[in-house]
């Protein structure tokens, strides 16, 4: 879903589901809270664009981080995560 | 016969009108909405009424030993709940009360309609079923719940809150029940009887249509609207809820279990901003809001913030072990 840039919503992100978005304007704050300490030996990240799961992402995807660019599909990230 | 009125909600959404007056005793058009339940109740044969409080039960009995001076029926009987039970929790823990097998009534104190409750119990006891729903047509069905019907009018489909709705029948809150759906209240309170107890009778309960006006009151702007169109002229046609806060919000396509909270399910919170020409207000996280969602607002340790650049993605992202992603 896309959200005009003075519209707030808030999401309740229950565990196990991945979620990832992306800034239509420049530039975009999120604000988040995490009900577990982070710890980055639990991260786990999954392809942007695999094409079992086909998100229509709004625009060309201009910038990633160096974990998103190296994620597996998720085939891939569920044998992992299993 | 019986009546239970429900008015223990906090009232979250009508903040800060309810910091210091609960739900049931706003004032419309001069009277608290809980006289204009009690009339209500009085006019369709129910003499007497249990009404659970939680959020500043002394004004609610305040006002209630000044209505028993006058002496008007019906009886009123108050149940302070200091842990909110869910209004199926409620029902359950009120067995005593309801006895035998006689139906009773139970409706939500922050909904305003002038229906004529008599003909709810009316057809409830002309088909004998277990259970006989309210329901209005609804441009925002998913604020509550929705129904699928036959063509007898016998539920065939109940889902509290659907990210999709398969109607627009929405639920109108005002149930005619037998004392045998109090054994369909299972398992600790909380219990709903949106989520909990009316998917149970899937099959077995019957609704009829709300007649009249019908509103429920419980943001500011519905409690706004209600004080202008109050009391209603003969003859208006059904009015829609409103509400600020949605927990899943209208037709946007999500997934969510709706019949079963043992896990928690996708939640989308919408917080409405408050403009001027400094710009906006907005309270983004209310712990009231989280709790009636079913979720714990106290289980959060860490909050951060994110700034993108156009066209940046970030994700997907997941964790792994227990807890949150």
């Amino acid at each position: 879903m896309a959200r005009r840039d003075d519209e707030q919503v808030t999401l309740f992100v229950p565990a196990d589901c991945a979620h990832g978005f992306q800034a239509l304007t420049d530039s975009a704050d999120v604000s988040y809270q995490i009900d577990r300490v982070h710890d980055l030996s639990e991260d786990a990240s999954i392809a942007f664009d695999d094409p079992e799961l086909a998100i229509p992402w709004p625009l060309a995807v201009t910038v990633r981080s160096q974990r998103d660019r190296l994620a597996p599909p998720l085939a891939a990230a569920t044998r992992l995560l299993a | 016969m019986k009546a239970f009125l429900l008015a223990a909600g906090v009232g979250s959404r009508l903040r800060p009108i309810t910091d210091t007056t609960p739900k049931c005793m706003l004032a419309i058009g001069g009277q608290p909405l809980l006289d204009i339940w009690l009339d209500a109740f009085d006019r369709a044969g129910v003499d007497e009424v249990l009404v659970n409080l939680h959020h500043l039960p002394d004004v609610v009995r305040n006002h209630l030993v000044a209505r028993a001076g006058s002496r008007k029926p019906p009886a009123v009987r108050t149940v302070f709940e200091p842990e909110l039970l869910g209004s199926a929790g409620t029902l359950a823990a009120n067995r005593a009360w309801v006895g035998g097998d006689e139906m009773f009534l139970a409706c939500y104190a922050d909904n305003l309609t002038d229906f004529d409750l008599r003909s709810l119990a009316e057809t409830h006891r002309a088909h004998g079923a277990i259970a006989t729903l309210t329901v209005f047509r609804s441009d925002r069905p998913s604020a509550g719940g929705v129904l699928e019907l036959d063509a007898a009018g016998t539920v065939v489909g109940f889902t509290e809150k659907p990210s999709q709705p398969v109607s627009d029948l929405a639920n109108a809150g005002m149930y005619a029940f037998h004392p045998r759906v109090l054994d369909e209240i299972a398992g600790p309170p909380p219990r709903d009887i949106g989520y909990d107890l009316l998917p149970r009778l899937v099959g077995r309960a019957k609704a009829m249509p709300v007649e009249g006006y019908f509103r429920d009151v419980g943001t500011a702007d519905a409690y706004r609207r209600a004080q202008q169109e109050w009391p209603p002229t003969i003859g208006s046609t059904s009015c829609t809820t409103s509400q600020a806060w949605s927990t899943a919000a209208g037709r946007e396509a999500l997934w969510t279990s709706a019949l079963s909270r043992a896990s928690p399910v996708l939640c989308f919170f919408r917080p409405v901003p408050h403009r001027d020409e400094r710009g906006f207000f907005c309270r983004t996280f209310d712990a009231d809001v989280m709790r009636a969602a079913g979720l714990d607002p106290a289980a959060f340790v860490q909050h951060s913030l994110s700034r993108s650049a156009r066209g940046a993605a970030r994700g997907l992202h997941v964790r792994r072990g227990d807890g949150e992603a």
